[in-house]
């Protein structure tokens, strides 16, 4: 029996230190480093599809920003948010654009931004210079926040010659979820969700940023 | 009557359209297409570059072309009988 507890001990003690190290990233960046998105290494696009019987609509939605703060040495601790405004999303018709910064969908007018909040990262697994987390975070849209966990892969890149026209270490942020309309009490027009619109929307999001002194 | 009849005919299918205009959809839409690239990022990945393209579409496909067609067909088939008619006393 004691020597059962022993086998335990250790195999708790094992785990809880070798936590940290799989959480962990190879870089060279010691400490809390704060990582903002920026336009300039890529384009910061959010990529959303509405899947419908009659209809399938692409859609974008630009100018995102956003602040991380990332410790290399454990990925556990990742915090941070970002934001879109709802008035520059695009579907290709600026005439369902205007219906969808509109009073009946998304209303930019009460609602001007959607955002997510990091709240807490369930789950971290970092090898060479990627991490993939289970961020928790409040996701906010048409005045709805709703608690969401979404799977969010990062990766660094140490300022090189190659990256010296944007200041720092690079950091990619990447991350795909499904949301359903109906939760943040989405409704549109009459009969247009689950016919020309999409019951849920599948959001799909590759960030570039850099560490920021 | 018959021309009361077409006049009705006429101004539905003008409301059907005027009502699928102001819906979101055009005669002639110039809409933009989602042009989506694979290429290579500075991380050494292959991602997905996306940009709208202007794309030229036909308008009128969805339901309302075939009602307010429907609905200036029986105006002009009205119009006509009532000209005929109209021809045929005088």
């Amino acid at each position: 029996m004691k020597r059962l507890k022993l086998t335990l001990a250790i195999v708790a003690g094992a785990t809880l230190l070798a936590g940290p190290a799989f959480a962990q990233l190879a870089v060279k960046a010691k400490g809390a480093q704060k990582v903002q998105l920026n336009d300039s290494i890529r384009k910061n696009v959010i990529s959303w599809l509405s899947a419908a019987p009659m209809e399938n609509i692409k859609g974008t939605a630009p100018n995102v920003k956003g602040t991380f703060s990332m410790d290399p040495a454990n990925m556990k601790a990742v915090t941070g948010s970002i934001s879109v405004p709802v008035k520059g999303m695009k579907t290709g018709n600026p005439i369902r654009d205007r219906h969808l910064a509109g009073k009946d969908w998304l209303d930019a007018k009460k609602f001007p931004n959607i955002t997510f909040k990091i709240t807490a990262i369930k789950s971290a697994r970092a090898a060479g210079k990627k991490a993939n987390l289970q961020a928790e975070g409040d996701f906010t849209c048409h005045g709805v926040t709703k608690k969401i966990t979404v799977p969010v892969e990062i990766s660094w890149k140490e300022a090189n010659a190659k990256t010296a026209r944007v200041a720092g270490d690079w950091v990619k942020i990447s991350t795909s979820f499904t949301i359903s309309l109906a939760d943040y009490n989405v409704a549109g027009k009459a009969g247009v969700v689950g016919n020309k619109v999409g019951k849920t929307i599948k959001i799909d999001a590759t960030l570039y940023g850099h560490t920021v002194r | 009557m018959k021309k009361t009849l077409a006049i009705v005919a006429f101004v539905l299918a003008a409301g059907v359209l005027g009502y699928w205009v102001k819906d979101g959809s055009h005669m002639a839409n110039q809409f933009k297409t989602l042009k989506v690239t694979v290429e290579e990022d500075e991380f050494g990945d292959k991602v997905e570059k996306k940009e709208w393209v202007e794309e030229f579409h036909l308008g009128l496909m969805d339901g309302a072309l075939p009602a307010a067609l429907g609905l200036a067909g029986i105006g002009a088939v009205l119009f006509f009988l009532d000209y005929r008619s109209r021809k045929k006393t005088a």
